[in-house]
């Protein structure tokens, strides 16, 4: 088939996308040329075809679950006016509808809403049961129960062997892979607790913890959804993840922490 | 890039993750869109975004500020998404007679759906699936090409960032991407 060099020049020229010497260049060359203006034709109509497209929309409840995932990693806090912009709306909503029936409905229901939230913070204030605290001096406002210490203790000798059995992992393809999947399955039984962990994590505010915390799940996401044919893949990567990221250096810092305070606490 | 943005970077690569959340916020929609431009379905395009943001946070550090934000994130995306498609081994799968003869006459595989549009006004949803179909025909960097210069209005200098390569490369896929489609939608007329 007959081509020619200026051709390849013409998806950008319909899309008024090249400088304007080429452009010029194109238009002249196009006065003579038989088969690039065929091509040019052609390729319009492709172009407009695909221009009209409309995308079809995703369903709510994906888009829901799409923006829970990703909201339970990366909270994203509104900023002050974001929160008074917001506030400002809803209340608009609330008390200037057009009808009195729905504003007295509304204001009931906050009433009740209110109420609701002001007895919950009183009777948890009063029944709240004594918490053991550990570690306080180390950080401020830490209040965590002794069960709770050695659970993330654990967690942390887990996190790392798995660590240590990842990087001193050789990559050869064959004779190990029952290591391999060994592994996988303490992955996924550190990727059952790790919710349980972050959640003691975020009584501690310390925002290097949950940062460790999130790193770890996922790499160890990485590992355990994997199929086991592409194991030696995902190690691979697992391997330059750790790397990358200290996360060896990490643990050890916070077992440290925890040994300390479950020792203290003992 | 606006300076707000580049703050936010700068914090989230430090490792905040509120920071990181804002810019989750504002890239997240145009993320599953591509994605599922790329993958031809939401269900995909929905994993395909999520990692593409976990894996981004991750590798955060190797950002660096020359580039556009939005175009490293679509690079993210672009190769975990050919990591995904290798792993489900989505290509279709040709026959021996097709791989002997290479350029086969493409009619004979376009399914007779796509063969024998009718002239008239075809709707949008009937349209957007012949695309989708004719779309799936090319190669996955041709498919990528076309998408992000017609849907995601990148340039070529912006798409060959996103799957590194060369400008002329891209301008290669995109021009065969065409003509390509030009033969699953050559019956129908637009306008």
């Amino acid at each position: 088939m007959k081509s020619c060099k200026f051709e390849k020049l013409l998806p950008d020229y319909l899309q008024d996308e090249l400088a304007s010497e080429a452009k010029r260049q194109l238009e002249v060359h196009l006065e003579t040329c038989e088969h690039c203006t065929a091509k040019l034709g052609e390729l319009a109509d492709i172009h407009q075809i695909l221009s009209s497209r409309q995308r079809q929309e995703p369903g709510k409840e994906l888009m829901r679950d799409y923006r829970n995932y990703l909201r339970k990693y990366f909270p994203g806090k509104l900023s002050p006016v974001s929160i008074l912009k917001r506030s400002e709306s809803w209340w608009n909503d609330v008390f200037h509808s057009q009808h009195f029936t729905l504003r007295i409905a509304k204001a009931v229901a906050l009433i009740i809403v209110g109420v609701f939230i002001g007895k919950f913070i009183f009777v948890s204030s009063v029944q709240a049961p004594r918490i053991e605290t550990v570690a306080r001096a180390r950080m401020p406002g830490y209040a965590i129960t002794p069960a709770d210490l050695k659970l993330m203790n654990d967690y942390f000798v887990k996190s790392e062997i798995l660590l240590l059995a990842i990087e001193n992992w050789q990559g050869d393809t064959g004779a190990d892979s029952t290591d391999l999947l060994f592994d996988k399955k303490i992955a996924q039984n550190l990727l059952l607790h790790s919710q349980v962990i972050r959640h003691q994590a975020t009584q501690l505010y310390d925002s290097d913890l949950i940062s460790f915390l999130n790193r770890m799940e996922l790499l160890l996401l990485e590992i355990s959804n994997v199929d086991n044919e592409e194991l030696f893949t995902a190690f691979k990567e697992a391997k330059k993840i750790i790397k990358e990221t200290d996360l060896l250096q990490f643990n050890k810092q916070f077992q440290n922490l925890f040994v300390k305070s479950e020792l203290n606490n003992i | 890039m606006n300076e707000s943005e580049e703050r936010l970077i700068q914090k989230a690569k430090a490792g905040d993750k509120d920071a990181f959340g804002k810019l989750v916020k504002k890239y997240h929609q145009k993320m599953l869109y591509v994605a599922y431009d790329l993958m031809g379905n939401y269900e995909d395009a929905k994993d395909l975004a999520q990692e593409t943001f976990l894996r981004a946070f991750i590798k955060l550090s190797q950002f660096q500020e020359r580039a556009q934000f939005s175009t490293w994130l679509y690079r993210v995306l672009y190769n975990l998404a050919i990591d995904t498609l290798r792993r489900k081994k989505r290509t279709p799968v040709r026959s021996l007679e097709e791989i002997i003869t290479g350029d086969l006459d493409r009619k004979s595989k376009i399914p007779d759906s796509v063969m024998y549009l009718p002239n008239e006004r075809v709707d949008q949803e009937e349209l957007g699936r012949q695309i989708n179909e004719a779309l799936d025909h090319l190669t996955f960097n041709q498919r990528t090409a076309v998408i992000l210069r017609y849907y995601h209005q990148k340039s070529s200098k912006e798409i060959a960032e996103v799957m590194g390569c060369a400008e002329s490369t891209v301008r290669i896929h995109i021009f065969r991407a065409l003509a390509h489609m030009k033969k699953y939608l050559g019956e129908y007329k637009p306008g």
